[in-house]
């Protein structure tokens, strides 16, 4: 039943949004993805800083005179240098930072094979633990007990 | 002198909590119970100590004593009395002597939690938890005391940083560095018991899991904090930035919660005993590097507030750490094998397995994020950033497939399955998850990635769900009422339906999340009052602004009629403060919050002719982020309650120690 709530209220509010246009999306997916230059860490999106403010107009003037998104992005870059990009290029140095993350996850994959099989090898066969009987009092006071929860349950 | 008591108490505290890792080491050692004694009462005075320095403090604040440095930095005339409280852990110095008396507290409980019950490994775990007071206190002491005098008394202090002054920097601050610090005790616990060679034994596993639930909850409960500061006060309409210190919080999080899942495989099975010593030592490390970070990190970040010098200290000790724990662990790690053997790959054990290592992928992935600028600095002089768009794309997927193993993954059985018994298992889940695909694609979501995000969580809720109705029915076969066999059946077995309470609460986050950031609407708009304007069915009326003068800040007021369709929702008030002697801006969202969505406005420019730039936000299913807070804690707390177990143990297991020789 909640799980109906959820979807239905899911659907209601996700359906608003899709009408939103389409270039002030665009404008909004680019600016989340510049660093305002002056405020360390937060996009121009999220940024109230004058020069966000001032930055995000210039992504919509440029869009709107067709610019594309690389050409928007390299001019910032041209301006105040790579760093202004909240993504790092998936070229040169920065190319590792998007290698590194699946190396991860590979090595991840290799530790879980190992941690597996090492796991799954039995080490030690305690043969006294499988001699081991069963005491005949623990067992009846065991199965008494199991008899007393399951009347009072 | 009041500040010179607190003074002196610093300096005897930072003495004191040398000689009790000695005494608790050297008498763990050589079996001498009276050292540990003394050691134990030592660590019972430390919160008594460090309370005259921060009561010391508290007075010098309510005195506007504004000799002492940290008063004058952190605190003007013009500050409200009740912000003391806040100003107290607003600068670096204040918020170490804040960790240190909530670390002092926690370790007292923790020691006597742990007493009765492990007396082999209590001297070594107050070894431990000694030895991390040494640090912080040693730091207070010579780097950072805040009762440090200044030789010229200043006529006012500087004030309080404006973004410190909010309702959640009451409590986000300190919850937060509380969780960080708390991580230590189950730290302390379980490498207690490695070190007194009684690891193999699995008796700190109960109480370790404890002390890690509890870590885990007030980490929770920090960041979610955060996030709602955040969302309410830094304005800009989100609640999540991927900043480096938000990722540091994250990563001890990320790894806490690996660690409180498989120490159930422990408790359960005996079996993870590396494993678990492995992550916690991670988990340690991770809260020791978010502690350096949030100082001084080298990451820039909205953060700063607590910045110093100091990081490379704590990067140091976090090294010592993570060097000497894992040699600690090699040189035990012969009595922690265990004699249970991982029996299938389809069972729980692998389950929790494989959740652990996307937890820890999880966190690998965003301390690489975190450091790679810094690396990239160092090695290529080269300034890179970091962002969101980066953490979206590689971690954003981890945390997927961790959704749908959170999905499925309870409800594979101990030790193996067959296939029937998987099958029957996630028979009804996966059904869910592709209706919820279906209907959501039907009625016009059409982004495949939130298509897929949704349906596993419908898959997740589906199978929590499908487990209670399903339990609750064989329940009621024995006439039984619905509520009273639903009761008795997540009584019966607390850590489990506790588990699934809390799993809830991650899906009421994940899904407001997931809703939040593919479909919310955003619109800047240049509005002067009179002016009206709609977003969908909203339509909002900018009545008029106001400007006050205080003290400190002035501040502007607009003053909107908010009307959703024929309903009149009311007036909304959003606010923007200039502090002058920060030169900062702070802005104050006005929200209008229901389960579907949020509607919110903020300030973002203004103009002369008291027009202004507004931004305004339709947040889809926000609500539901902070309602997902109280559901946790309540699951946690649930997991956490004292149940008697029916002892399934029918033969005497003999001694270890024959074994591990």
């Amino acid at each position: 039943m909640i799980l109906a709530i959820f979807i239905a209220a899911l659907t209601v509010s996700c359906y608003n949004a899709v009408d939103s246009s389409y270039s002030e999306k665009k404008a909004h997916e680019l600016n989340e993805t510049v660093m305002c230059p002056v405020c360390p860490g937060e996009s121009i999106d999220q940024s109230q800083n004058p020069l966000a403010i001032q930055m995000r107009e210039i992504i919509k003037n440029k869009l709107d005179q067709g610019w594309t998104d690389q050409e928007i992005k390299d001019y910032f870059v041209e301006k105040y240098g790579p760093s202004v990009l909240l993504a790092p290029p998936s070229s040169g140095v920065s190319l590792i930072i998007w290698i590194v993350p699946p190396i991860i996850v590979v090595l991840a994959i290799l530790i879980l094979i190992v941690v597996i099989k090492s796991m799954t090898k039995s080490k030690i066969v305690d043969d006294r633990l499988m001699r081991a009987k069963p005491s005949q009092k623990k067992v009846s006071e065991y199965s008494k007990r199991l008899d007393k929860m399951i009347d009072e349950s | 002198m009041f500040v010179e008591s607190g003074y002196i108490a610093i300096g005897v505290s930072f003495a004191l909590s040398i000689y009790i890792s000695l005494a608790a080491l050297t008498g763990g050692i050589k079996k001498i119970p009276e050292l540990i004694v003394s050691a134990r009462w030592g660590l019972y005075t430390l919160p008594i100590l460090l309370f005259v320095a921060v009561a010391a403090l508290v007075n010098a604040f309510v005195t506007n004593d504004f000799s002492v440095r940290y008063v004058a930095e952190n605190s003007n005339l013009a500050m409200p009395q009740q912000y003391t409280w806040v100003a107290l852990y607003a600068g670096n110095a204040g918020s170490l002597l804040f960790i240190a008396i909530v670390f002092s507290l926690l370790a007292v409980i923790g020691i006597l939690s742990i007493r009765k019950s492990l007396p082999h490994s209590t001297p070594y775990a107050l070894t431990l938890m000694a030895l991390v007071l040494t640090f912080f206190l040693g730091i207070i002491c010579f780097m950072a005391n805040p009762l440090e005098r200044l030789p010229i008394t200043p006529a006012d202090g500087q004030g309080i940083n404006p973004l410190l002054v909010h309702f959640g920097m009451f409590i986000h601050p300190p919850v937060q560095m509380t969780g960080l610090v708390s991580v230590t005790i189950p730290f302390s616990i379980a490498i207690g018991a490695m070190l007194a060679k009684r690891g193999g034994r699995d008796e700190w596993v109960d109480i370790g899991r404890i002390w890690g639930m509890i870590s885990w909850l007030i980490l929770t409960m920090g960041l979610l904090l955060g996030s709602w500061w955040a969302y309410t006060i830094l304005g800009w309409g989100g609640y999540w930035a991927w900043d480096p210190v938000e990722n540091s919080a994250l990563m001890p999080w990320l790894a806490m919660t690996a660690f409180i899942h498989s120490i159930m495989v422990q408790k359960r099975r005996g079996m993870f005993r590396m494993w678990n010593m492995v992550i916690i030592i991670v988990a340690f490390t991770l809260s020791l590097m978010g502690m350096f970070i949030n100082r001084g990190g080298p990451v820039p970040s909205v953060h700063s507030f607590a910045q110093s010098t100091m990081g490379w200290l704590f990067l140091m000790f976090m090294g010592v750490a993570l060097f000497g724990s894992l040699i600690a662990f090699l040189w035990r790690m012969d009595n922690l094998v265990s004699r249970e053997k991982l029996e299938s790959l389809f069972s729980r054990e692998s389950m929790f397995l494989f959740q652990n290592v996307l937890f820890l992928v999880a966190a690998f992935i965003t301390l690489w994020g975190s450091v790679f600028p810094v690396l990239a600095d160092v090695i290529n002089d080269t300034t890179v950033t970091v962002g969101e768009p980066f953490y979206n794309v590689v971690v954003g997927p981890v945390l997927l497939v961790i959704l749908a193993v959170m999905g499925i993954g309870p409800f594979f059985p101990w030790r193996r399955s067959t296939r029937s018994n998987i099958y029957r298992a996630i028979r009804v889940p996966l059904v869910a998850g592709l209706l919820t695909a279906i209907i959501i694609t039907a009625v016009g979501i059409r982004q495949p990635v939130a298509i897929l995000a949704f349906a596993v969580c419908g898959v997740a809720a589906a199978g929590i769900f499908n487990e209670w109705v399903r339990g609750t029915r064989s329940r009621m076969r024995k006439k039984e009422p619905i509520w009273i066999a639903f009761a008795k059946l997540i009584a019966g077995n607390r850590p489990r339906y506790g588990g699934y309470i809390v799993h809830l609460g991650i899906l009421m986050l994940a899904i407001g999340a997931i809703a939040s950031s593919f479909y919310s609407i955003q619109r800047d708009i240049m509005m002067k009052p009179g002016e009206t304007y709609q977003v969908q069915d909203y339509r909002i009326s900018y009545i008029d602004s106001s400007e006050k003068k205080y003290s400190d800040r002035d501040e502007f007021i607009g003053e909107f009629k908010v009307t959703k369709g024929d309903k009149d929702l009311g007036m909304m008030y959003p606010k923007q403060s200039f502090y002058r002697e920060f030169r900062i801006n702070a802005t104050h969202a006005a929200i209008k919050s229901n389960p579907i969505e949020d509607f919110y406005i903020i300030p973002s420019q203004l103009s002369d002719d008291g027009g202004a730039i507004f931004r305004i936000l339709l947040n889809p299913l926000v609500w539901w982020m902070w309602a997902a807070g109280p559901v946790m804690a309540i699951g946690t707390i649930f997991a956490l309650s004292p149940q008697k177990r029916l002892s399934t143990n029918l033969v005497s297991k003999p001694e270890q120690k024959t074994i591990s020789s």
